[in-house]
């Protein structure tokens, strides 16, 4: 195909640029260079704008994402203290102190989130005292009550007599601990704020959450890792958000994929280059590269719907292996192992061939060794692409358990549908998956945009 | 290298004994990608066509055999009408917004010393982060209630906006992104300035061209090219562009930001007419092949 335009574009190797070095420039070259350098930075900054906007709103909790207008930088939430004494309270009939704490707890975890949903609540902390000792304690970072309270009845009546056997349950992601002979001193609860009157006129009006316990004190203090709550949110979530499935499993598919991708283009795409450019007589090599090459004139889409039919006759709908096979023809990493074997010194081959190495051998022992540079962009490419691959996973993937994290998050972000408070755990989750491409980026950078120029050019 | 070699026979005896032993390992070797390529392209290439002449049966297939009713249905239909002109506008939109910004941005890095290539990674970075995470975030940025886009609108004293839920405004606003620039075209435009020959370059500088006369009569003309390239490969991008549109839109409202691919998509998987939706994918096809055939016949004669 374009053959010479594609080699011509190299990114420089030395990282020195000699342009204009020691020549003396015009006042008006030093003018437009400061316009250059202004307008740049300003442009860069716009760039990456969306990038910064997108680690930024992690940050933010499911209130402050849909706050009209929206904040810059993210809000500390609070911590919220809620203090019950149990010294003289009568307590109802048949229901021990420990059950009565037990209850008080329950309601103090889970259903403050529940009314409250605007404050900044990044954990709720519920202490119990007897006699001025501390005797049980609860804490529930916000980010598992996001994830448990559709599992949970707890959001119906708790006075309810068949519910409060669940208070088992209903306790058990909370960290809680009780001893009625006293627990060792906590942390002393903050001072009062809007937040605090808040939960106190919510004890005060709802009969139903009326606690066993007398309020003795309501406190709020900053607490500064439930800013991350959307990322642990995203990255432990069972349950609702992902199906079953954690953040971390979606990865795990996606990389399967990935690395098998990789590998398969190593060595079924190098193999065949290695025979077009070193094995083949001319004419059939360029046959063959022919045979490989014009399937990059067929867009995707042409080829879609039978793919679709004939991966699901073999089966492999719903699984990984539907999404890796037809990967496997990679028309554009032919023609770059091509480009890359035929320019290696040819007497290699041959001295190596008369001592007797068969073309196995001389593939994986001296062309692969000497090639490094051109399976390491080629490896990269590869990760990019099917790392972020959308369309062919989603249309095959159709279980939770097979999806890549892009299926993943494209479902939790509720699909093609309006922005919505999910945004944050799945903005979450779109961060931690891109972490390893801007790693890889950062580490293979002149690989990847040498890489990047010739698929950009590939049409 | 390759051809070389066979077309002048060495003396050496062993040679031909070489050669034979080549014919078995280059069948090896080819074999895997060959039948990849069989599987993978060619015959799903073959049947695409096939069914677009069927009203195709996914129980029993091939179904009834219609000829070329599933072209003049989808040739003849409003729907695919109202999809190409989308498939236009959204090309014209990223010409208007998209096209010219990372050429730009180019002559300016180039003019750059220190930080060149901090800036080149800032600019290349959006490239290598999943498009989902960026579709997201623009998601987030252009939605009515909360997002960024209307609160700079109601700070600037404008109309809010409901971005994506308009029909008038869905299109232009998927192609406004484009204006922040950067990208895979950054990194082929710096490409190509910088392989333009540092000599003629500084013999200009020699001359007394100021910086801007070198970009506008040496730099420019030298990528021209590339850009030439780059606006023919935007429209076939157009043209099969599917996963930002989707994700941002679905399509909607209504078809307004319906483009062909995702027809494509409907006609199958929605309303499961494998036939319709093969008619539709081989239109794209013969597009595409037009563009690309036609770029490769201008480049050849640029060449020679």
């Amino acid at each position: 195909m374009d053959e010479s335009i594609d080699r011509d574009l190299q990114i420089p190797v030395t990282e020195h640029r000699v342009v204009g070095t020691g020549i003396k420039l015009s006042w008006q070259d030093k003018v437009y260079r400061t316009i250059c350098y202004v307008l740049s930075i300003l442009w860069v900054s716009f760039t990456v704008f969306p990038l910064i906007w997108l680690i930024g709103s992690t940050f933010k909790d499911s209130v402050d994402i849909m706050k009209m207008p929206p904040d810059f930088l993210p809000r500390v939430p609070s911590i919220y203290t809620v203090q019950l004494d149990y010294s003289d309270v009568a307590l109802p009939e048949g229901v021990t102190l420990e059950q009565a704490i037990r209850e008080d707890m329950a309601i103090v975890s889970w259903r403050i989130p529940d009314y409250l949903g605007d404050i900044h609540l990044g954990a709720i902390r519920g202490e119990a005292y007897l006699d001025g000792k501390k005797v049980a304690e609860t804490f529930l970072p916000t980010q598992q009550y996001a994830h448990y309270r559709g599992l949970l009845w707890v959001t119906q009546r708790l006075s309810d007599k068949l519910v409060r056997r669940e208070i088992d349950r209903a306790l058990f992601p909370i960290d809680f601990q009780m001893n009625l002979d006293g627990l060792a001193a906590g942390r002393q609860a903050g001072e009062a704020d809007e937040g605090t009157a808040k939960i106190a006129a919510m004890f005060g009006t709802d009969a139903e959450l009326q606690p066993t316990g007398k309020l003795l004190h309501i406190g709020e203090r900053r607490y500064f890792p439930a800013i991350f709550n959307n990322f642990i949110t995203a990255w432990r979530a069972p349950g609702k958000l992902y199906k079953g499935m954690t953040f971390a499993g979606y990865m795990s598919n996606s990389l399967r994929i990935t690395i098998a991708e990789i590998l398969l283009q190593w060595f079924i795409s190098g193999m065949a280059a290695y025979a077009l450019s070193r094995i083949l007589t001319p004419k059939f090599s360029r046959l063959w590269t022919i045979f490989f090459l014009i399937t990059m004139m067929v867009p995707g889409i042409a080829t879609l719907i039978p793919t679709y039919e004939m991966v699901g006759k073999m089966g492999l709908h719903d699984r990984l292996l539907g999404v890796i096979l037809p990967s496997i023809p990679g028309a554009f990493t032919i023609y770059l192992f091509k480009g890359f074997f035929d320019a290696l010194p040819g007497e290699i081959f041959d001295a190596s061939r008369i001592d007797g190495a068969s073309e196995f051998e001389v593939f994986f022992r001296i062309v692969v060794p000497m090639s490094k540079n051109v399976f390491t962009v080629i490896g990269l490419l590869t990760f990019l692409g099917s790392w972020s691959n959308f369309f062919w996973p989603y249309l095959i993937l159709r279980s939770p358990k097979v999806w890549t994290f892009t299926v993943a998050i494209y479902m939790a972000m509720g699909g093609s549908g309006a922005a919505s408070a999910q945004y944050g755990n799945a903005m979450a989750s779109a961060v931690m998956a891109a972490i390893p491409t801007i790693l890889v980026f950062a580490i293979f950078s002149r690989s990847i945009q040498q890489g990047l120029v010739w698929s950009g050019l590939k049409g | 290298m390759a051809s070389q070699l066979a077309a002048q026979p060495r003396p050496h005896r062993r040679w031909n004994v070489v050669r034979v032993g080549r014919t078995v390992p280059g069948i090896l070797f080819l074999a895997p990608a060959v039948i990849a390529f069989l599987i993978f392209r060619y015959y799903p290439l073959v049947r695409g066509l096939l069914m677009s002449l069927y009203r195709w049966d996914t129980q029993n297939p091939p179904g009834q055999f219609v000829g070329l009713n599933n072209f003049s249905l989808t040739i003849t239909s409003d729907v695919f009408r109202e999809v190409f002109v989308n498939t236009l506008i959204l090309y014209g939109f990223g010409l208007l917004f998209g096209f010219w910004v990372p050429i730009l941005q180019s002559l300016m890095l180039n003019e750059l010393r220190k930080g060149y290539f901090l800036f080149r990674f800032l600019y290349v970075l959006p490239v290598v982060v999943p498009g989902i995470a960026f579709l997201m975030v623009w998601k987030y940025i252009w939605a009515p209630e909360f997002g960024l886009a209307n609160a700079v609108m109601s700070g600037l004293g404008l109309p809010t906006q409901r971005w994506l839920s308009d029909p008038n405004l869905v299109k232009m606003t998927l192609r406004l992104p484009g204006l922040l620039g950067g990208g895979m075209s950054v990194l082929i435009y710096t490409a190509a300035i910088q392989n333009i020959s540092p000599e003629i370059i500084e013999a200009a500088i020699v001359d007394g061209a100021n910086a801007w006369q070198r970009t506008r009569y040496m730099i420019l003309p030298n990528i021209f090219p590339i850009v030439s390239i780059l606006f023919v490969l935007s429209l076939t991008g157009s043209l099969l562009a599917f996963d930002d549109v989707w994700i941002m839109t679905g399509g909607g409202p209504g078809y307004s930001s319906t483009t062909l691919v995702m027809g494509v998509y409907q006609r199958a998987f929605v309303q499961n007419q494998f036939g319709l939706g093969s008619a539709w994918a081989v239109v794209i096809l013969i597009f595409t092949l037009i563009l690309t055939l036609g770029r490769l016949y201008s480049m050849r004669e640029e060449r020679m």
